[in-house]
Formats: C-alpha cells, structure tokens, sequence
C-alpha cells in the first residue's frame, strides 16, 4: 500500500509541475492554451508515468501492511473534513492567495494571449516576480473545468496539502517502517498550523511538498546508486521548487551545497556525480524560471533597496531582534496545545536513534540543507528593507512550514530501525 | 505482523525500562497530536464566513464593472483617502487590492491621472466629495461607481 501512495504523490507532484509549465510555456510563446491542448499533455503525461514507474520499482524497498493503516486513514478523513471546512467558511483563502497567487492566475486566465502586455506593465504592488507554478495551476484547471470558479484553487490547496502528508507517511513507511510511518503522518496531521496553511491557497505547501519530494528522492537515490533516473526526477522536483515560491531559489543553492558535502560512501569523497545528475534535471525547468526572471518579472522588492543591505547586514540590533522572533516562533509554532517539536522529540525516544556503521558526512547532508535553509531566511531577513517586525510577523510561521515535512523526514532517517535501515 | 517497531524488553534493556519509556513516548505521540487536532476543530470553526461573504458583495459589484470595460485598459482609483495614503491604511489599501484583483487584466493605478476612475467609497459623504471632481457614468450601489474626470 505505501508503494502506491508514494507513487501516486511522486506522479501527481511531478504532473503538477508539468501542467503548469505546459501552460505557461503555452502562454508565453502562443498563446491562451485550449482545454484540449492541456487533456494531451495530461494523457501523455499518464502514458510516461507508467513507464517511468518501473525504474522505480528497483529502488523501492517492499512495504509491509499494517493494521494501523485503516485507523490512520480515518483519522485522514476527519482531518480532511476540517480543512474542507477551512475552506467553505473562507473560499477566497488567505490575503496574499487574492493579492498574489489568484490575481497572477486570474491575470493568465482572463488575459489569454494578451497577459504578457498586461504583466510587463506595473500592477500596482502586485508582485509579479512570484514564480507562477500555482497561478498556471490555477489558470489550467479553470481552463479545464471552462469556467472560473474558487472551487479550483481550493481543490489544489486541498491536494498539495495531503499529498504532503501522503508522501511523508509512504516514504517512512517505506523507508523506515509502518508505525514510524503513520506516526511521522500523525505528527505532521496535528500540527494545525500546516492545516490552515494549507487551505489558504498560498504557496508555501506547495513549495514545502517538492522540497520534501526532492529530499526523499535524493534518500532513495542512496539505495540503488548505479539508478540515476531517481536523481534527475529529485532535480525536476527542486526546479519545480524554484517554480513554485523564490525561496524555492535558495533550497536550490542550499541543495546543491549539501549534495556535495554527500558522499554516499568512503569511495565517493564528494557528491559532484550526484550532483550532476540533480543539474541534468534541475535545468529545464531552471530555465523556464530564470527566462521569467530575466525576461518577464520585475526585481524582487526585497533587493531593490541594495545600497543600503549593507547597512542593514552591518547592524548588530537586527540579528538580536530576528534571533528573539525566531525563538518565539519556533516556540509558538503550531498554533496547537502541544507544541509539534515536542511530538518530534517524543519520535525520536519512541523509535531511538539509528545505529549507523558508516558515521560520515553522508549523514549529515539533510541537517545541512535545514540549517542552511534557515540561515538563508535568517539573511533574507537582516536585509530585508520592510519594517522587520512587520515581516517577520507575516512570514515566519510559513517558513517553517517549508521545511517542517522535511525536518519530520529527516527525524524519522535519524531513527531508522536496524532492521529495516537503508544503510544495511 | 510487526506490532511496534520498538524493540522487546529482553532484547534491548533487561529491566524493560527503555521498552517502557518508548512506549511512553508513542502514546505521547499519539496523544499530542489527537489533542492538536482536536484544538484544530475549535480553530476552522472560528473562521467567520461573513468576511468572505461580503467579499463575495464587493466582488460581484467590480464583476458588473469589469463588463463595461474593455480589457487591457488602465482605469484610476479614488476612495476615501488621497491616493499617497492608501498604501499606508491597511484597510483602504486592502480594498484597492481587491478592485485590482476583480477587475483583472484591467490595470487599476491607485491615482486619478486616468480617463476613466473606478470609485470605492465606504460612505456617502466622502463619495459627495469626489461628485465635485468626477461625473458619474454609473452607479454600482454601496460606494463603488465609474467615473470620469470632469474637465474645467
């Protein structure tokens, strides 16, 4: 069971990221795109799954059942019907879902061949550098459904939002063991703050379900080093997190540096063969993205102001300041009774800390890639020119949201049973 | 079956007290995120529908405006602060927000440097005010109107 949940959200994430290239592309060099354009790229999309699913079959280990399947399911459900909930009492969804994602989505929908007239001209703070993997999403599920309608961007909120949870679970499940896996799941499920997050139709869920999915790739990559379909699948996934928020850009950098710090045995000092293998498919749709860097979107407007980031980096206060609010939030993180990093901690007792033989830097690459996330955002935020309170208060939360599936991934590697551990 | 990944009394401690604290520990697990989501309920239910629902009012009003004008155009915006004020008033600059996000790919400039204005007021008297500056093309109810600048 968990080899079909994990591939269905390896197939569904990757078609996604698919369809709205497709669409973009579309859009940019031809066109509104027709329904019928985007069924074919779909239904090709579906042929190529197939035959991509038997490489995977080598590189996946056998799944056990488990009885606590059907309870975990239930309690899906009834999570499920919460968010739904989320979702009918506030079917616009959150602020920056109207002021960002949906007005680029309703921008590419409305506009058909015309947007691109309308997008180089100034919306008035309308933040047309965002990366646009959700708005294309958006703008081609309207275009499949022939009409617009809130429903749409509530239903892609609703689908990246479990199928975090669904990959989270399948791949410890597969990776580590069932019950790790459905208490990895079961973690993530009761932490609210992931739950409203991800019905409120932002792209911070998204962004942290191919930061996860790559991750997990790069894991699977370690058990079968000679299959190197696994590594460029793990690179199209970071390219669709480069496509799906900026920060996406950073994971990128933070990626590629933890990579190489991998070496995935004493033969291999450094990752640099894994690392190409990433580049082959990061690229393509790296290319997509930085095209519409450099050729469609204005600059960020965090790095309009660039003459005084240096002032900014220079001065002491702002690291306390930003120190003390990452503190409280990773304290109030959540917005539950138990703080969720407690629920981590109580995993890591309950399944104990992997006994590995190896102990080298092949370990360490995805506390890397945390830590040099949060560091990347703790810069952004010394040199960011808005009212830093203001920021930190209205961002935060969110990445943390980013990272927190990877983080519980990654707890669960550290706790890997010796029976079931990929190292033996 | 496996029942619990956790290792058996005899195997890992002799006295059972690590096998007892794992144990502990997967019904902590359990136990903190059945109360989080149990917090969760009482956190979507304090979602008020009513924001949205007016939201939906305004919308639909800008929807019938969207229809008069032709797309790819630029239109001004008036309301009841000057344009350099708004960005500043959370409340004001969340309405420009929306009319922008209605009306798109109509680009709305938060100035009155434009043929046509599109007005959001939110009383009467502040909407009398801009009559004085303004001809009203038409009337879309609850403050929001077309405009056009009227020339001396």
């Amino acid at each position: 069971m968990f080899r079909v949940v994990f591939l269905v959200c390896v197939f569904a994430g990757i078609g996604l990221g698919v369809l709205s290239c497709t669409f973009f592309l579309w859009a940019w060099w031809i066109g509104a795109p027709p329904s019928l354009v985007l069924w074919v790229v779909i239904l090709a999309y579906l042929g190529l799954a197939v035959v991509l699913n038997r490489s995977f079959k080598a590189v996946m280990p056998q799944s056990n059942g488990s009885r606590y399947g059907i309870l975990f399911s239930l309690l899906c459900v009834y999570v499920g019907w919460l968010a739904l909930s989320q979702y009918w009492a506030h079917w616009h969804g959150d602020w920056d879902a109207l002021a960002i994602w949906n007005l680029h989505a309703r921008l590419l929908y409305r506009s058909g061949g015309q947007w691109l007239q309308t997008f180089s001209r100034h919306i008035y703070d309308g933040h047309q550098d965002y990366p646009l993997l959700l708005p294309s999403l958006v703008a081609s599920g309207w275009t499949l459904h022939g009409a617009e309608s809130t429903a749409i961007p509530g239903i892609l909120s609703f689908v990246f939002t479990f199928l975090v949870v669904a990959l989270l679970t399948s791949s410890v499940g597969l990776l580590s063991g069932p019950v790790q896996g459905f208490a990895a799941g079961l973690i993530l499920l009761g932490t609210p703050t992931f739950i409203l997050q991800g019905m409120n139709q932002m792209a911070d869920i998204p962004l942290g379900f191919f930061i996860l999915l790559t991750v997990v790739l790069l894991r699977l990559s370690e058990r079968s080093p000679q299959n190197k379909g696994v590594l460029v699948l793990a690179g199209v996934s970071a390219g669709f997190a480069c496509w799906t928020k900026n920060e996406g850009l950073l994971f990128l950098v933070c990626l590629f540096a933890s990579v190489l710090c991998r070496g995935r045995d004493r033969k291999q000092s450094c990752g640099l063969p894994d690392a190409r293998m990433l580049g082959c498919g990061v690229l393509p749709v790296l290319a997509i993205v930085l095209s519409f860097k450099f050729i469609l979107s204005p600059p960020n407007d965090l790095f309009t102001g660039t003459h005084d980031l240096v002032g900014r980096w220079m001065d002491s206060s702002r690291y306390a300041e930003i120190s003390a609010y990452f503190y409280q939030g990773i304290v109030a993180f959540g917005a539950g009774r138990i703080s969720p990093f407690i629920a981590a901690a109580d995993y890591i007792i309950c399944f104990g800390r992997r006994r590995s033989k190896s102990g080298n830097a092949a370990e360490l690459w995805m506390p890397l890639l945390l830590t040099l996330m949060l560091a990347g955002y703790f810069m952004i935020y010394v040199g960011s020119p808005h009212d830093l309170q203001w920021h930190l208060s209205t961002s935060f939360s969110r990445l943390l949201l980013h990272l927190w599936p990877t983080f519980l991934f990654w707890i669960a590697c550290a706790t890997e049973n010796n029976s079931t551990s990929l190292a033996e | 079956m496996r029942v619990l990944p956790i290792s058996s009394p005899s195997q890992d401690n002799p006295l059972g007290l690590l096998y007892i604290a794992r144990c502990f520990a997967l019904v902590a697990i359990i136990a903190a995120a059945l109360s989080n989501i149990y917090e969760l309920k009482f956190l979507t239910k304090t979602v008020s529908a009513t924001t949205d629902r007016e939201l939906d009012d305004y919308l639909k009003r800008l929807d019938q405006l969207r229809k008069l004008l032709p797309p790819a155009q630029r239109v001004g915006y008036v309301s009841d602060l000057p344009a350099a004020e708004i960005s500043a008033n959370p409340e004001q600059f969340r309405k420009y927000c929306l009319t922008q996000y209605a009306l798109i790919p109509v680009l709305v400039r938060p100035w009155t440097d434009e043929n046509l204005i599109v007005g959001s007021f939110s009383g009467p008297a502040a909407a009398e005010r801009a009559m004085k500056e303004f001809t009203v093309i038409r009337d879309l109810g609850r403050g929001v109107l077309l405009l056009h600048k009227r020339t001396e």
